[in-house]
């Protein structure tokens, strides 16, 4: 009988380890932790199994219709509640209908005395008792269904810690087992990756040009993963369950590095102080370092509006609201895939950088667009694995009048409202046309080396904004945007502020007006 | 083969398990062998139409593997006539067509609730407890007693 929390307090014991060893070389093939938890699950329900016969037969032999006894040999009986008995008398069995077998006579601790059959071949005891596939804790598929994803990590944690085990692009494989490869393979391989723009190329590809000696293919090609991933010149780039290779120094500066208008330094907040709208709002506009509390399914499409930052770096948010369209990796911390123009088909290479939070390929496109900060842009899932689809929401360019953000004299951002050309849709609460982003680069520059406090940004943003509008009301996104003009800065810190400052007067809707005699 | 025992005064449920005791028919004035070779398939009546006493065959319980000596007559009933599909689907009263259900099953204790089930009769669990239950009983069906 296994316990109620078995599986859930189960820990990694060297006699697991040991079995997941013997697995991987009697499989010869790399596991990931979840098949790995699989055959985890296999050997304790085996192990839990011997351990119940052990302790239900107390040493004694188990009975089993098909075998032959003795008298004064004792015997326990599973269908009998594992009751203990010994053999008194053997008989030949009478029953014409059968083929011959023998009756034994068992004496139990009751003193009662009952007879069975014995020498029979055909009986369903014959089979040995199993522990109960009825019970969900002994039901490998139910206990990989409940329980997998947590025994998974808990392997994936183990195996990191054993120097006899390697992982290449999540699955796990021993030691041992991986053949040596020379220097001069992974000089052959970056030569080949350089003449492909860099790749990605998968590892058959490469194992093919470089003529690695590959006599048993799972093995070459595992090894040379692994030798190529402990080298710093390789980036393996495979979304999960592919492994595709990359020279990194061919990589886009963007990819190799988190762009300067993406990096944010976190601020301490109240997020207590955020209302329920705020927290919608917050949600809406998908912010990479927003928390996540969920991750959505696949969905059917997302619209973002663009703020500065990654229209400036040509990037888009990777965060709970986009995610689930990107490809993912079980370790690569970049991930190569495909941009598809949803308008034009046309294809070009995109990224998804997992430690910096955002997927980036789009820098060109945005200017082939003419999108500004504040457009609107549409993402779906592509039609083969590895792509996305993305569609602005172009029109005819007209001039418009737009909020714009224009440089000063003394490097402080001013906001306009001019005419500029606007080629596709965008939110009216967060479009701000940067006519000269390189001279916002300036006032960026400047905000960061004055360390200027969020607080004194946002009172700025809000006053410079709030001269646009005749009520002189500011929407908390376009409020976000304005301050994303000037530094990266996620929802959620200046929200706490609109929500804990008294100068900041909510008028509904998620609109503020600045109150000058309360600063 | 379950041995008889005296009824118990512990009332039974729905999740009581019934069997045949046999020891009953012994104790009994019906006479089993008579009852029983009414039950046998047309072949097996011929053969033991003197139904005189026939030499005792081990008979195999399918869940523990004991051995009871079962007579012959019986043995013929509960492993070849009972596995007719004639012998369930007979027209007989509840308590004949319950008798039916145990020994086509090896005489393996059954519940009202199990018994309703095989005697597509779902509905009628509460009757069959209510009559096996009763002060009376009906061809040997007792529950079983630990």
């Amino acid at each position: 009988m296994i316990r109620e929390t078995y599986w859930e307090d189960l820990n990694i014991t060297p006699e697991d380890i040991e079995a997941l060893y013997n697995h991987l070389l009697e499989t010869e093939t790399p596991l990931t932790p979840e098949a790995l938890a699989a055959a985890l699950v296999a050997f304790r329900l085996e192990a839990e199994q011997q351990k119940l016969e052990r302790q239900r037969s107390g040493g004694a032999a188990v009975y089993l219709p098909k075998g032959h006894y003795e008298v004064g040999q004792t015997l326990v009986f599973p269908a009998l509640a594992w009751a203990e008995g010994e053999v008194v008398a053997v008989r030949a069995a009478h029953n014409p209908t059968l083929p011959p077998f023998q009756v034994i006579r068992v004496k139990f601790a009751d003193g009662r005395e009952r007879e069975f059959a014995a020498g029979l071949e055909e009986h369903p005891l014959n089979e040995p008792p199993r522990l109960s596939a009825d019970d969900p804790l002994h039901n490998p598929e139910k206990v990989l269904a409940t329980y997998g994803e947590a025994l998974a990590q808990k392997i994936e944690a183990a195996l990191a810690e054993n120097e006899e085990f390697v992982r290449i692009a999540g699955k796990w494989f021993p030691r041992a087992l991986l053949m040596e490869v020379h220097v001069g393979f992974l000089n052959l391989a970056e030569a080949v990756l350089d003449m492909h723009g860099g790749g990605p190329l998968p590892t058959a590809e490469i194992i093919r040009q470089i003529d690695f000696p590959a006599e048993n293919p799972h093995l070459a090609a595992f090894s040379l993963d692994y030798a190529l991933q402990e080298s710093e010149q390789f980036d393996e780039v495979g979304p999960a369950g592919q492994v595709l290779w990359f020279l990194r120094r061919m990589e886009p500066e963007g990819v190799q590095e988190t762009p300067p208008h993406l990096r944010y330094r976190p601020l301490d907040y109240d997020r207590e102080a955020l209302t329920a709208d705020m927290l919608a709002l917050e949600t809406a506009l998908g912010d990479e370092l927003s928390p996540e509390s969920s991750v959505a399914e696949i969905p059917g499409k997302v619209e973002l509006a663009l703020i500065y930052p990654h229209w400036r770096a040509g990037t888009l948010p990777l965060s709970a609201k986009t995610r689930a369209l990107f490809p993912t990796a079980y370790q690569a911390p970049r991930v190569r895939f495909t941009w598809v123009d949803a308008q034009s088909g046309a294809e070009f290479p995109g990224w998804v950088v997992r430690p910096g939070q955002y997927v980036y390929g789009l820098e060109a496109w945005y200017r082939k667009k003419e999108l500004l900060p504040g457009s609107l842009v549409t993402l779906k899932p592509g039609r083969a694995p590895g792509q996305v689809l993305i569609e602005a929401h172009t029109h005819r360019p007209r001039r418009d009048w737009v909020r714009s953000v224009l440089v000063g004299r003394d490097a402080q951002p001013v906001f306009a409202m001019l005419k500029q050309i606007v080629s596709a849709e965008f939110d009216e609460r967060m479009v701000i046309a940067v006519p000269d982003p390189e001279a916002l680069d300036a006032v960026w520059e400047e905000t960061a080396r004055r360390r200027t406090p969020l607080e004194n940004l946002v009172v700025s943003m809000l006053r410079e904004l709030a001269k646009l509008t005749p009520q002189g009301h500011v929407h908390a996104a376009g409020l976000y945007a304005a301050v994303n003009a000037v530094r990266r800065c996620p929802p959620g810190p200046i929200f706490a502020l609109l929500a804990t400052r008294p100068w900041f007067i909510h008028v509904g809707d998620l609109y503020f007006r600045l109150d000058e005699s309360a600063i | 083969m379950p041995q008889g025992k005296r009824r118990s005064l512990v009332k039974p449920t729905l999740d009581t398990p019934f069997h045949i005791d046999f020891s009953w028919w012994q104790t009994h004035t019906r006479d089993w062998r008579f009852y029983m070779h009414r039950l046998l398939c047309t072949e097996h009546q011929k053969q033991f139409e003197n139904w005189e006493e026939t030499t005792p065959v081990d008979w195999v319980d399918p869940e523990t593997a004991e051995v009871h000596p079962v007579d012959g007559m019986q043995y013929i009933l509960m492993t070849h006539c009972a596995q007719q599909p004639e012998f369930l689907n007979a027209h007989v009263p509840l308590v004949d067509a319950i008798f039916r259900v145990l020994i086509a099953n090896g005489n393996r204790p059954m519940t009202p609730a199990e018994l309703a089930e095989h005697l597509n009769r779902p509905a009628q669990a509460r009757t069959i407890l209510r009559t096996l239950a009763g002060k009376r009983d009906y061809l040997g069906i007792r529950p079983v007693e630990e």
